[in-house]
């Protein structure tokens, strides 16, 4: 029989359990033996034993069950039956590993969430600066298509006021450069946007011009349409629900700096 | 292939029918060894939630096809106390395992749809289906078998 390794006396225990396990298991393979396996498999992640002790535990209960036979035929059959016993043991690993790499995709949109709250702070800062600097309609347009472009990562923004407040029937400021053909899906969806509640989006796609375009309106507190921001990339990077949400805050808060503005301009 | 697989949840040891079961489904479906490995896992899970927090209940397993893939369902009722907070029962670090990442939320991460029922005044259904594409050679073998 094999030399046991030096290891910690604290793991005896488990491998004299995973010991008498695996040689009931080699001896049937069956599901209760494979229960078995599982169960030794729950109690080392309860106890937080490390997968790399747990693997030198099955090696060396395979190589003494190995050792303890005389014929190829059995040794391959302990062999067979030390891989499935061995998955079982490590499938409740499995279910921690994954509820790691959920908290890391929960981490990582929390960040993204945070970053994005943040930059939202200072584009609400820099409109009312502008609103109260008596800026232009035009230019509290510029800063929000500048701002709202970077916010979503979109590739194009277009802001646009329904009225400048002084006779001048529009206004409208772009950050970016303008995919091919969406100028006109634009249009399409200004107008469905110019309809739809508040915290609502129009969404358009252009298979043929691999264009994804969204859409939310500036509305008055009384309701009346004040004009639409725009936000346009490639089709195979829709914009999610975290940036469409967050067009919809721009959205209310260039609204409410607008009514300001055209209120200083009427 | 059985059209419906029905186990009793009575104690731990139905825990190995359950399993076996599960597993026995899982290969007659194609799935890999190490996916029948983890769907009697997730079967493991849910009928030790049984045992632990009803007593008592079953699991009712059965397969479905679609043009493009096989599942494999399992549902498990039961007319134990319920759950009083599903999304915080199946949310990491609510394990009554203390967070491990064990239990339902476990068997949650192991299946590729699962849904928690909780009825008005007791009794709570798990229902949970793990899919495996079937790829176009599967589906040409299958026309041909079936004389199509």
């Amino acid at each position: 029989m094999a030399e046991a390794e030096p290891m910690d006396v604290s793991m005896a225990p488990f491998r004299t359990a995973y010991a008498l396990a695996f040689n009931a298991y080699a001896g049937h393979e069956d599901e209760t033996g494979l229960l078995a396996a599982y169960e030794l498999g729950r109690d080392a992640v309860e106890r937080e034993l490390s997968l790399l002790d747990l693997a030198l535990v099955h090696h060396q209960v395979v190589l003494s069950a190995v050792g303890g036979v005389s014929t190829g035929e059995d040794a391959q059959r302990i062999t067979r039956a030390a891989g499935t016993f061995l998955l079982e043991a490590l499938s409740a690993s499995e279910m921690v590993r994954r509820a790691l790499a959920e908290t890391r995709q929960t981490i990582a949109l929390e960040r993204r969430q945070a970053a994005m709250l943040r930059q939202l702070s200072t584009l609400l800062a820099d409109t009312s600066l502008a609103v109260s600097a008596h800026s232009s309609v035009e230019e509290v347009l510029q800063l929000v298509a500048e701002q709202a472009r970077e916010l979503t990562a979109a590739a194009w923004c277009v802001a646009r006021a329904n009225s400048t407040g002084d006779g001048q029937p529009q206004a409208s400021a772009s950050s970016g450069t303008a995919p091919a053909h969406a100028g006109r899906l634009a249009l399409d969806a200004i107008a469905a946007a110019e309809q739809v509640r508040p915290t609502d989006v129009v969404v358009r796609e252009d298979p043929t011009a691999s264009l994804h375009l969204v859409a939310a309106p500036f509305t008055a507190l009384d309701g009346r349409p004040l004009g639409v921001l725009v936000v346009a990339r490639a089709r195979d990077r829709p914009f999610d629900g975290l940036e469409r949400a967050l067009l919809v805050h721009i959205a209310q808060m260039t609204a409410a700096g607008l009514e300001r503005a055209l209120g200083y301009a009427g | 292939m059985a059209a419906e697989v029905v186990v009793a949840i009575e104690s731990d040891a139905d825990l190995v029918p359950a399993r076996a079961e599960a597993r026995a489904l899982a290969l007659d479906l194609g799935f890999s060894r190490t996916d029948a490995t983890l769907i009697a896992t997730a079967v493991s899970e849910v009928a030790r939630n049984i045992v632990v927090h009803a007593g008592r209940g079953k699991l009712v397993m059965r397969a479905v096809q679609e043009d493009m893939r096989y599942g494999l369902v399992s549902v498990a009722t039961d007319e134990g106390p319920g759950i009083r907070d599903v999304d915080s029962a199946l949310a990491e670090g609510n394990s009554a395992r203390g967070g491990l990442g064990l239990g339902l939320p476990g068997a949650r991460r192991l299946m590729d749809e699962f849904e928690v029922v909780c009825g008005p005044v007791r009794g709570t259904t798990v229902t949970m289906t793990k899919w495996r594409v079937r790829d176009e050679l599967e589906r040409l073998r299958e026309r041909r078998e079936r004389g199509g």
